[in-house]
């Protein structure tokens, strides 16, 4: 299977990569236990910066798109197709559309609103 | 010095190293350029030319004339050694000796690889396209060698090792002090 990315496309490369996965994982083009190229060999086909296909693959493992098995290699998930369905960024994006709109209809200004986000968004120190 | 089997094999294995490294290995390189540029002239595939082809046929010229020495001076090497051998030549065809002279065998090789790399980024800079594509199907150690050959290079290691490893060698193995 080919992967295609536009450099120049408005979408940025790590999600035009999750992207492709995902949709070749509901196509059937890739099945559960599918090997998948390593990181460094992926960057350097579409030479990109090794941490772009590094933020797609732990973002694809993180939805159970893909998992990695140490030294062996990363491998499409044997829940892949389920787990391809579930777009956490749309979610997001509803919930806070619904929340947003609640509290504009509750009176709180943008600028509130705003303020009480980037309140909640500093960086966490674990 | 006697003349022992390990001895035999030592320069059986010398020999091979050095028709291998510098006269098959650089006719398999030469050839496989040439047969590119022949079947790819600059005139139908200039992308595949980001420098001009005098500059190319140059650097081939240059590797060839150096693999070339190199095999001549591996084959006096290996030759005196058979017949003057170490008693008499004050052990100068030492592994230090072979050692050198296999870093002198690879400096060609070092020299493909850094034009290849120079070659590759040129044309990279020549590639005006926006898309990019790549296979999603992993590359193994198989994909790059043939099994034949990677069989062949074991057995090579093996025969090397159990030479060194001999009572009789000549030849000693350091071992490393801690």
């Amino acid at each position: 299977m080919e992967i295609v990315i536009d450099i120049d496309d408005s979408v940025p490369l790590f999600t035009q990569l999750i992207e492709q996965i995902k949709k070749a994982v509901l196509s059937d083009t890739l099945s559960p236990g599918d090997a998948l190229p390593s990181i460094r060999q992926l960057a350097n086909d579409l030479d990109l910066n090794n941490k772009t296909v590094a933020k797609a693959y732990r973002l694809l493992e993180r939805d159970s798109v893909i998992q990695t098995k140490g030294y062996r290699g990363t491998f499409i998930h044997p829940e892949a197709k389920a787990n391809s369905t579930v777009d956490l960024n749309a979610w997001v994006v509803t919930t806070l559309t619904e929340t947003i709109t609640a509290f504009r209809d509750s009176g709180v200004t943008d600028s509130e609103i705003r303020i009480a986000f980037g309140h909640l968004m500093k960086p966490r120190h674990t | 010095m006697p003349y022992t089997l390990s001895y035999f094999v030592f320069y059986l294995v010398v020999l091979s190293q050095v028709l291998l490294l510098s006269f098959y290995l650089p006719r398999t390189v030469l050839r496989r350029l040439r047969r590119v540029i022949d079947e790819h002239p600059p005139s139908t595939y200039p992308k595949l030319y980001p420098m001009s082809i005098e500059v190319v046929e140059r650097g081939l010229r240059r590797y060839r004339i150096m693999n070339l020495l190199i095999l001549l001076a591996g084959l006096a090497l290996v030759f005196a050694g058979i017949y003057a051998p170490s008693a008499d030549m004050l052990n100068w065809d030492n592994q230090a000796v072979l050692a050198l002279y296999a870093c002198l065998q690879f400096s060609p090789m070092l020299l493909v690889e850094r034009s290849g790399l120079k070659y590759y980024r040129l044309m990279r800079k020549a590639n005006v396209r926006t898309t990019r594509r790549a296979d999603l199907q992993p590359r193994r150690l198989l994909d790059f060698v043939s099994p034949a050959f990677l069989g062949l290079a074991i057995l090579a290691y093996r025969a090397v090792s159990t030479t060194l490893r001999q009572p009789d060698s000549v030849f000693t193995v350091a071992t490393p002090r801690c």
